[in-house]
């Protein structure tokens, strides 16, 4: 192998539809259209999901599960929007690749919840009236890892916080989009 | 180096960990690295990130000198090489004083959700696409830029929230956030960015 070519800096970034790849292979050298390397090899794991789910005070569940969801090298973004004849606040998670943490983000603000761990009775959204009513949309945020990864909210249900109820009934819309890495 | 004449190789007989691979830009191999490595970092660096930010407006009417902002900063955000999208929503909780039956919907409501906002940038481009309730302007990356973010109507008025955005190859902030006419509305913004680079 020429000493040219050992001493080559790896590569910052590349147009993979303009460059070949030289690959020394049992002690030859071959040469590989990039983009067909990576359109053969790239982690074929994008995952597109969503469910609809009409809430009340009793409970209900929304889910995803995939393989390798909550690997360390897997990212998402799940999110539940909620209304009633009207919008209401939505409730988003998300998670990077590399880390093992992940972030809900609601009306209240943002707070963390570890993979593995649950997250109980937190406000996902809310409705209320100028009349004084305000009801909640509350649940389980919870992130399993397990034979097959899930990540979802369960025991989701109306709340009242005032004596008199702004709903009665609301529908959750849940999306996720997510790239796991292996998957 | 010319590289016509080398034979080709099936992608299923690479042997990932061991076989060494060189970049070649037209003729000229420019780089190498091991299958895996290179693969690995290609897919990694291509997953997208996902960052969160909240501001929370609430204080009462004039007393809105205080400059509420929100600000993100990630390696190469803004770059060329990098898109992003970003939304957000504005949530309203009302006070009755402010809203009269002539308000309609409002009247009943606590609870509102302003119009969102969309910024978005492409890939190879340097300005971002912002799209608010009625229109969609562009503004160059590096720049500092008044926008509308999002408005409330209520007692027969418009009040625009407002907002600088100045952005640099690595952040984007949002300044001054506030309404038209020094109103203030309990209002929380919730921005959720997904970029990939």
């Amino acid at each position: 192998m020429p000493t040219l070519l050992q001493e080559l800096s790896e590569p910052v970034s590349y147009d993979a539809n303009t460059s070949w790849l030289l690959i020394e292979h049992d002690n030859t050298l071959y040469k590989i259209k990039s983009s067909v390397f990576l359109d053969t090899l790239s982690i074929q794991s994008d995952y597109l999901d969503s469910q609809y789910k009409t809430l009340s005070f009793q409970d209900s569940s929304i889910s995803f599960s995939r393989d390798y969801l909550l690997s360390t090298a897997s990212s998402f973004v799940v999110t539940f929007e909620f209304g009633e004849k009207a919008k209401f606040p939505t409730a988003t998670i998300i998670k990077n690749g590399g880390d093992n943490v992940c972030k809900l983000m609601t009306f209240e603000g943002i707070s963390e919840i570890a993979i593995g761990g649950s997250y109980e009775n937190v406000n996902l959204s809310t409705y209320a009236t100028q009349d004084g009513r305000q009801t909640n949309i509350v649940g389980n945020v919870s992130l399993t890892q397990a034979l097959t990864d899930s990540v979802g909210i369960s025991s989701v249900r109306l709340q009242n916080i005032s004596d008199l109820s702004s709903i009665n009934s609301a529908y959750c819309c849940a999306k996720i989009q997510a790239q796991a890495y292996n998957a | 180096m010319d590289i016509s004449s080398y034979p080709t190789l099936d992608v299923e007989n690479v042997d990932l960990d061991q076989d060494l691979v060189f970049v070649s830009n037209q003729e000229y191999p420019s780089a190498k690295s091991v299958a895996q490595t290179l693969l690995s970092k290609t897919n990694i660096s291509k997953q997208p990130s996902y960052f969160f930010r909240t501001v929370h407006l609430n204080i009462e009417p004039r007393q809105s000198r205080i400059n509420f902002l929100t600000f993100l900063h990630v390696e190469n955000l803004l770059s060329t090489d990098c898109q992003f999208i970003c939304d957000v929503e504005f949530f309203v909780n009302l006070k009755q004083s402010f809203v009269s039956t002539g308000d309609g919907p409002l009247y009943d409501r606590k609870t509102i959700l302003l119009p969102s906002l969309v910024l978005q940038k492409n890939f190879g481009e340097s300005s971002i696409s912002i799209q608010n309730y009625d229109s969609t302007n562009i503004i160059d990356v590096g720049g500092e830029y008044g926008i509308t973010m999002s408005k409330i109507h209520y007692n027969n008025n418009d009040y625009n929230l407002k907002s600088l955005i100045t952005t640099t190859v690595d952040s984007i902030r949002f300044d001054y956030l506030s309404y038209t006419q020094n109103q203030i509305f309990d209002t929380r913004i919730n921005f959720t960015f997904k970029s990939t680079y």
